[in-house]
């Protein structure tokens, strides 16, 4: 009896890791050309130089940080806060980023969730609280952007320091 | 299903007071057991997901120096 009621729940346990672990090769085989498109764009718009530093910064973070796991864990939790700041200071939520880079952090977007899909499952669900709640509180989708691209620079700014040291 | 792991804890409690060799064969077979679980763990992430993760990896990279060399290579022509 004993042996039955150790054995299930290892089953249980090694038959959901081993779910996950398709779940995480699936996806990443579904988001790799998006990746690509990332990485050759995003190359190519630091070699043209038409970026400002601060969207530079964020490039570079896309390019290094396309495959991290720990991404999504920090969206989830600097999301709220960055809009929770711009609630009080509205200052800066125009949309000041070309469309190319914009483009880029949609695609860095895809990229994290499919490098953690159970936090970035729990993010898309958080965001779409967020955006609720947003949306009611200023009437525009505008303030969710400018919270993404502040944690992006956010971010950025701390794999810079990162890499610096 | 069995018992949950609050019984199975009960269970080794009582035979660690009434018979210490029943008690060492179930805490053996319990390592055993978690042994085989994590093994089989480690290899599905090792085939399932790493390996794919590495090539892609390699993609990347190439898809970044690509781009890189891209405004390079746009300019030859001239």
């Amino acid at each position: 009896m004993m042996t039955t009621s150790l054995i299930w729940p290892l089953v249980w346990v090694v038959l959901c890791f081993g779910l996950y672990a398709i779940v995480l090769r699936q996806l990443a085989k579904a988001v790799q050309p998006l990746r690509l498109r990332l990485a050759e764009e995003g190359e190519a718009l630091l070699t043209e130089g038409v970026l400002s530093i601060e969207e530079e910064s964020d490039v570079r973070m896309f390019l290094d940080n396309a495959y991290d796991g720990w991404v999504a864990v920090f969206l989830m939790l600097m999301m709220p806060a960055a809009m929770f700041y711009l609630l009080i200071d509205p200052t800066g939520t125009d949309d000041r980023a070309t469309e190319r880079s914009a483009k880029l952090s949609w695609l860095f977007l895809v990229s994290v969730f499919a490098a953690n899909p159970f936090v970035g499952a729990l993010a898309i669900m958080e965001f779409v609280v967020l955006a609720f709640v947003m949306v009611i509180a200023t009437g525009s989708f505008a303030m969710l952007r400018a919270a993404l691209r502040r944690v992006f620079h956010n971010l950025a700014v701390r794999h810079e320091a990162h890499a610096a040291s | 299903m069995g018992a949950g792991w609050p019984d199975v804890a009960l269970e080794l409690v009582r035979l660690a007071r009434e018979d210490i060799w029943r008690f060492a064969a179930a805490c053996l077979g319990l390592a055993i057991a978690g042994g085989i679980g994590l093994a089989i763990m480690v290899l599905t992430l090792k085939v399932v997901v790493l390996g794919p993760l590495t090539r892609f990896r390699i993609q990347y990279d190439e898809a970044r120096k690509r781009g890189r060399d891209r405004p390079k290579q746009e300019k030859l022509p001239l």
